[in-house]
C-alpha cells in the first residue's frame, strides 16, 4: 500500500508540473513560436533519454521481451492518433485551425479544446512509463518521474499559450495544464500493479513504454520543433538535454 | 589484432562499402524522394542505435567524463555548423561521429568493434544512396557516384585511426572517445539526417523506420 502511494504521489506531481508552463505568462502576454519549438526541443531530449533508461533496464531483463513491448508502444500511439484523426484532432490541427486567422471564437475554442485533447491522450502512455518505472526500482523510477515532470512543462507552455490568447485566467491555464496530465497518476498506478503482480510482464512494460515515449519525440515533437525553429537550435536542444537526462540518471 | 589496426582496417572497408549505395542508380536513373527518405530514416536508426550502445558501454567508465565529451562534441559541430554548410563542414559532420564510434568500439572488445564496423558500414550504404541521388541530379556518372560515395567518407578512416591511437596512447581518454561519438551522432541524426528525412516523406513513416532501424540494432548489439 505504502508503494502504491508513493506512485500515486509521485505520478500526481508530474501532473502538477504540467501547471509551471502557465508561469511565464505571469510575465508576458505571449510566447513566440520559436521558444515554443526550442521548448519541444527540450522536452524531445529529455523525453528520449528518458526512453534511453526505460530501454537499457528492459534489455537487461530480456531484449526481445522489451522490444516485444516497444511494437506495442508504437502500436498504441498509432491507434491513439487514429482515433483522434477520426475525430480530426491531431496535433497539427491543434496547433493551427483553419478560421482561426480571420479571429472567429469559434475555432479559437476549438483549438483550445483541440490542444487539451491531443495533450491528455498523449500522456497516457507517459503515466504508463511512470509505473513501469517503479517496477524497474527507484533509481529508474526517480529518473523518469523527473524525466517526464520536467517535460510536461513545455507541454503545460504550449496548452497555456493556446488558452492565454483567447483571454483565460493564468490560474484556470494552470488547471488546464494539470487536467491534460491527469492520466498520468490514473495510469500510473494500475501499470505499477501490474508490473508488480506479473514480475514476468517487466519487461515488456518497460519496452512499451520507451516504445511509445521514443515514437512520440520523432512523430510529433521533433516535426514540431524543426517546423518552428533552425534544425541546428533544435539539435542543440535535444543532445544537450539527452545527455544531460543520461547523466541524472547515471548520477542517481 | 592491435585495436588500432582493426579500426583502420575496419573504416577502410567501412568507406568503401558507401559506394554500394550507387548501385541503386541502376535501378532508377532519379531516385524518388521516398527512397531518398526511408535511407536517411534507415542511416539516422542505425546511428541512434550506435549511439545508445556506445552509451551503454560507456557508462561503465566514467559517465562524467563522457558526458563531458559529448557536451563537448556538441558544442564543437555546433560552432562548425554555424560556420555555414559548405562541403567541407557536412563532410566533418559526418565523419567526425563515425569515425569516433569506431575508434571508440574497437576498445571495448574485438566483437563489438567488428559489430560497430558493420553497422557503420551499413550506415553508409544508406547515406550513400542519398547522396548519390543529389550527385546523379547533378550530373554525375553513376561510376562517379560510387567514388565520390567512397572517397566522402575518408574522413571516417582518419578520425577512426587517430581516435583508436590516441586511446592506445592514453587509455584514460577511452570515455572521452565514446561520449564524444554518443554526443555527435546524436548531434549529426538530429541536424542533418532527420529534417532531410522529414522534408522527403510523411513523419510517421519516417518515425517507423527510423525507431524498427533503431531497434534492430540495439537487439542485436546487446550482450548475450
Amino acid at each position: 500500500m505504502g508503494e502504491v502511494l508513493v506512485v500515486l504521489v509521485l505520478a500526481s506531481l508530474t501532473a502538477l508540473a504540467t501547471g509551471l508552463g502557465a508561469v511565464p505568462f505571469a510575465f508576458v502576454s505571449r510566447i513566440s513560436s520559436a521558444v515554443e519549438a526550442r521548448a519541444n526541443a527540450l522536452a524531445a531530449g529529455l523525453m528520449l533519454g528518458a526512453s534511453f533508461g526505460l530501454a537499457a533496464e528492459g534489455t537487461h531483463r530480456g531484449g526481445w521481451q522489451t522490444m516485444a513491448g516497444a511494437v506495442g508502444g508504437v502500436l498504441f500511439i498509432l491507434l491513439v492518433h487514429r482515433l483522434l484523426d477520426r475525430h480530426r484532432f491531431s496535433f497539427e490541427t491543434a496547433k493551427s485551425v483553419p478560421g482561426e486567422a480571420a479571429g472567429g471564437s469559434a475555432a479559437a475554442a476549438k483549438r483550445a479544446l483541440l490542444v487539451l485533447i491531443v495533450m491528455t491522450a498523449h500522456s497516457a502512455a507517459e503515466g504508463v512509463a511512470v509505473g513501469v518505472g517503479f517496477g524497474g526500482g527507484e533509481t529508474l523510477a526517480l529518473a523518469i518521474t523527473v524525466a517526464i515532470a520536467v517535460h510536461n512543462i513545455p507541454e503545460g507552455l504550449a496548452i497555456s499559450a493556446v488558452l492565454r490568447s483567447q483571454g483565460v485566467s493564468l490560474v484556470r491555464c494552470a488547471g488546464w495544464s494539470v487536467f491534460s496530465s491527469l492520466p498520468q497518476p490514473l495510469l500510473a498506478v494500475p501499470a505499477f500493479l501490474f508490473v508488480e503482480l506479473f514480475q514476468a510482464t517487466l519487461p515488456y512494460g518497460l519496452g512499451f513504454a520507451a516504445g511509445a515515449m521514443a515514437f512520440l519525440v520523432l512523430q510529433e515533437l521533433l516535426p514540431e520543433a524543426y517546423g518552428n525553429a533552425p534544425a541546428r537550435a533544435v539539435s542543440l536542444f535535444v543532445t544537450v538535454s539527452l545527455v544531460l537526462m543520461v547523466l541524472f540518471q547515471r548520477s542517481l | 589484432m592491435n585495436p588500432v589496426a582493426v579500426a583502420f582496417l575496419g573504416s577502410s572497408a567501412a568507406a568503401l562499402t558507401a559506394s554500394a549505395g550507387s548501385l541503386s542508380l541502376l535501378f532508377s536513373q532519379r531516385l524518388p524522394g521516398v527512397a531518398i527518405g526511408w535511407a536517411n530514416a534507415l542511416a539516422s536508426g542505425f546511428m541512434l542505435g550506435a549511439a545508445y550502445l556506445l552509451m551503454s558501454a560507456g557508462l561503465g567508465y566514467s559517465a562524467w567524463a563522457g558526458a563531458a565529451a559529448a557536451l563537448l562534441a556538441v558544442a564543437s559541430l555546433h560552432a562548425v555548423d554555424r560556420a555555414g554548410r559548405s562541403a567541407l563542414v557536412l563532410h566533418a559532420l559526418h565523419s567526425a561521429p563515425e569515425g569516433l564510434a569506431i575508434g571508440g568500439a574497437v576498445w571495448l572488445g574485438f566483437p563489438f568493434g567488428i559489430f560497430m564496423i558493420a553497422a557503420i558500414a551499413i550506415h553508409n550504404v544508406f547515406e550513400a544512396i542519398a547522396l548519390c541521388g543529389d550527385l546523379r541530379d547533378r550530373g554525375a556518372s553513376v561510376s562517379r557516384t560510387a567514388v565520390l560515395a567512397a572517397g566522402s567518407n575518408s574522413g571516417q578512416v582518419a578520425v577512426a585511426t587517430l581516435s583508436a591511437a590516441l586511446v592506445w596512447l592514453f587509455p584514460f581518454l577511452l570515455p572521452w572517445v565514446l561520449g564524444a561519438a554518443v554526443g555527435s551522432l546524436a548531434y549529426l541524426v538530429m541536424v542533418d539526417l532527420l529534417p532531410r528525412s522529414y522534408q522527403e516523406i510523411g513523419k510517421t513513416s519516417i518515425s517507423l523506420v527510423t525507431l524498427a532501424a533503431m531497434a534492430i540494432l540495439v537487439l542485436l548489439g546487446i550482450p548475450g
